[in-house]
């Protein structure tokens, strides 16, 4: 169970931010600081 | 080149006198790379009070700097050699033995050092920097002195990563300038990495040292003439001081913890927060069973006393000149002085206790909400392994209870990310300490998923700073900065067009680093003078303004389409009447510049 915790959060982690925001908002930090 | 030789040489003085005055004062670090990390930031702070000294005495000249940092690398070299020295010959030994997912850590940390060097190599063209981390440094330089800029509501500011902007500028240009920052940041994950050592765990150093060098938002910022990755350094030290303090009660770490919690304070307001967060601890520490409570009370006494003296300056200075330490903020309680606008919270999450119990998942899903920049992935991926990792070492606990103070203090004054970051530093321990567990317990599926996430964070820097690299390739800086900066193509024109004593009062355009004449903002002179009431015609107006000593209105498209609720003799109106207009501002230079239009008007 711990190890499926361990394992399976960082990959859930990384997919749902991967889908909710890098994907959908590639661009968007390159105009905060320069833009 | 020229810019990273004195990068180096003024990195090599700076942290050889700071060890040197450890060595003095008698601190007793665990080893050479907890004494390197302390005395390289520390190193930062005597080179910014030194600036601060010589340019407030009037001497802001590169002669004056030049010999400051020539003596400073003869003095200091050698202290600084015997410190590397050991380092070098520990390193070497355990490079050799180090395992593919440490060396994986240690070339994605390579990369993004890489690409935030490469930024500060490049022309700046932040918004803030142009704005006023590198403007007033421009101004200081001009003057030859540090001095309270005209109709500036930030000049007045701590301003200790200032004053290293400032020495970059003196003795070579924004390259300089910009490159301390850079250290700052190294220097964060250098504290980190020895403090995950003065806990015990030497496995967990590196990946803490990479949780924060690997945020996208600090490697990012690195390469702009920001202040929030010396914040966070200087925040950060203070609490690890505080921490050894706590455990060894030797009084002079409680000294080494204020002064860097006055450096934090001397960097912006924000590192004010330190006050608070050592009482908590330095209370919680009174509160123990088996504690010498006297000397809590010392050592207490010691923090504030030290944190007074290092950080005390800026907010006298200010309060002197401006009646009010926290200028242009507070005025509620110390008086506008010209300037009545108290709120600075341009950020906000969703609020309440579902703002506390998501900020995790906020900050890293929506960051557009607290600013913009990015915390990227590895937060989220790997604090909350630390439910299923107890019993967790005292290190650990103590970098998630001050994180958690320094969160509920930043989600109450200003939730922006970047004011955030001594924070995530602080988180950057125990997330080193998940990843090691994580790696160490399950070799294969963990390591190959904890390093699927480092890579994504990682793999921003060449996505963001792709064209500042391709500057060191040989790319055309001006046509960088004619891609990344709207002022430029202004800033080249009015400076071949603008003779020297002229001057500039600028409607819309905020950004004036890249202008030479001397640059006020109008909408703050506005807020000082409230001209509007003085004036009864266009004819006073321009009077008033020469008077004020201006020879130029830069205005643009970048003000506000409507302009009627203003005072009709503010300038924003006068100038959009152009029968009023042309009798009393000539019409000398019209530059497009993107979507922009400039024009510029002599005050007749």
């Amino acid at each position: 169970m711990k190890k499926v915790f361990l394992v399976l959060w960082p990959l859930l982690a990384l997919a749902a931010y991967l889908f909710f925001f890098a994907f959908p908002k590639w661009a968007a930090y390159r105009g905060a600081l320069g833009g | 080149m020229v810019s990273l030789g004195f990068w180096a040489l003024l990195t090599i003085g700076s942290t050889g006198a700071a060890a040197w005055l450890f060595d003095r004062a008698g601190v007793r670090f665990r080893d050479e790379i907890e004494k390197l990390a302390f005395s390289a930031a520390a190193g930062l702070g005597l080179l910014a009070y030194g600036t601060f000294a010589a340019g407030s005495a009037g001497f802001l000249r590169r002669e004056t700097l030049a010999l400051m940092a020539v003596v400073l690398f003869a003095f200091s070299a050698r202290n600084f050699a015997a410190l590397a020295s050991t380092i070098s010959a520990r390193a070497g030994t355990s490079l050799r033995a180090v395992s593919g997912f440490r060396l994986f850590l240690l070339i994605a940390c390579a990369v993004a050092v890489f690409f935030a060097v490469a930024g500060a190599l490049a022309p700046p063209v932040g918004q803030d920097e142009l704005c006023y981390h590198l403007m007033q440094p421009k101004n200081y330089v001009r003057e030859g002195r540090i001095y309270e800029v005209p109709y500036s509501t930030n000049s007045l500011w701590p301003y200790l990563m200032h004053m290293l902007f400032t020495l970059g500028l003196v003795l070579e240009g924004p390259a300089l300038a910009k490159l301390f920052h850079v250290s700052a940041y190294l220097f964060c994950g250098l504290a980190a990495y020895a403090f995950a050592r003065r806990g015990g765990a030497g496995r967990a150093a590196l990946p803490a040292a990479a949780a924060y060098l690997l945020v996208p938002g600090t490697y990012v910022q690195a390469a702009f003439a920001y202040v929030d990755n010396g914040l966070a350094c200087f925040s950060f030290l203070s609490l690890y001081a505080l921490y050894v303090y706590a455990t060894e009660k030797d009084r002079r770490w409680a000294v080494v913890a204020g002064v860097f919690a006055g450096l934090a304070a001397s960097t912006k307001l924000i590192g004010l927060f330190l006050g608070p967060i050592a009482l908590a601890v330095l209370v919680r520490e009174l509160l123990r069973s088996n504690t010498d409570r006297r000397e809590v009370v010392r050592g207490a006494v010691a923090f504030f006393a030290a944190f007074a003296v290092a950080g005390g300056v800026w907010y006298a200075r200010a309060w002197i000149l401006r009646g009010n330490p926290f200028f242009p903020f507070y005025s509620q309680f110390f008086g506008g002085n010209g300037w009545y606008d108290p709120t600075y919270v341009d950020s906000h999450g969703r609020g309440g206790i579902l703002g506390v119990l998501f900020l995790l998942w906020d900050v890293t899903v929506h960051p557009a909400w607290f600013g913009g920049e990015q915390v990227g992935p590895l937060y989220l991926a790997f604090l909350p392994a630390l439910f299923v990792l107890r019993p967790l070492p005292a290190h650990v606990k103590f970098c998630l209870g001050t994180g958690a103070v320094y969160a509920a203090i930043w989600l109450a004054i200003d939730p922006n990310v970047r004011f955030f970051f001594p924070a995530l530093l602080l988180f950057a321990v125990p997330a080193g300490h998940a990843v090691a567990r994580i790696a160490d317990s399950f070799p294969r599926a963990g390591t190959a998923v904890v390093s699927a996430v480092f890579a994504v964070s990682a793999a921003f820097a060449p996505y963001h700073l792709q064209d500042e690299a391709s500057l060191l390739f040989g790319g055309s800086r001006s046509a960088y900065l004619a891609k990344n900066d709207r002022s430029y193509a202004a800033s080249r024109a009015l400076n071949r067009h603008l003779r020297p004593g002229e001057t500039l009062l600028s409607t819309g355009e905020v950004r004036g680093f890249h202008f030479d004449a001397p640059f006020t903002l109008e909408g703050d002179f506005y807020d000082f003078t409230h001209y509007g009431a003085l004036v009864a015609s266009p004819r006073d107006l321009a009077a008033y303004l020469r008077a004020k000593g201006f020879t130029h209105v830069l205005s643009s498209n970048l003000e506000p389409a409507d302009v009627s609720k203003e005072p009709p003799m503010r300038l924003l109106r006068v100038l959009r009447d152009p029968k009023i207009a042309v009798e009393f501002f000539r019409e000398e230079l019209i530059v497009n510049s993107g979507d922009v239009r400039y024009v510029l008007y002599r005050i007749l």
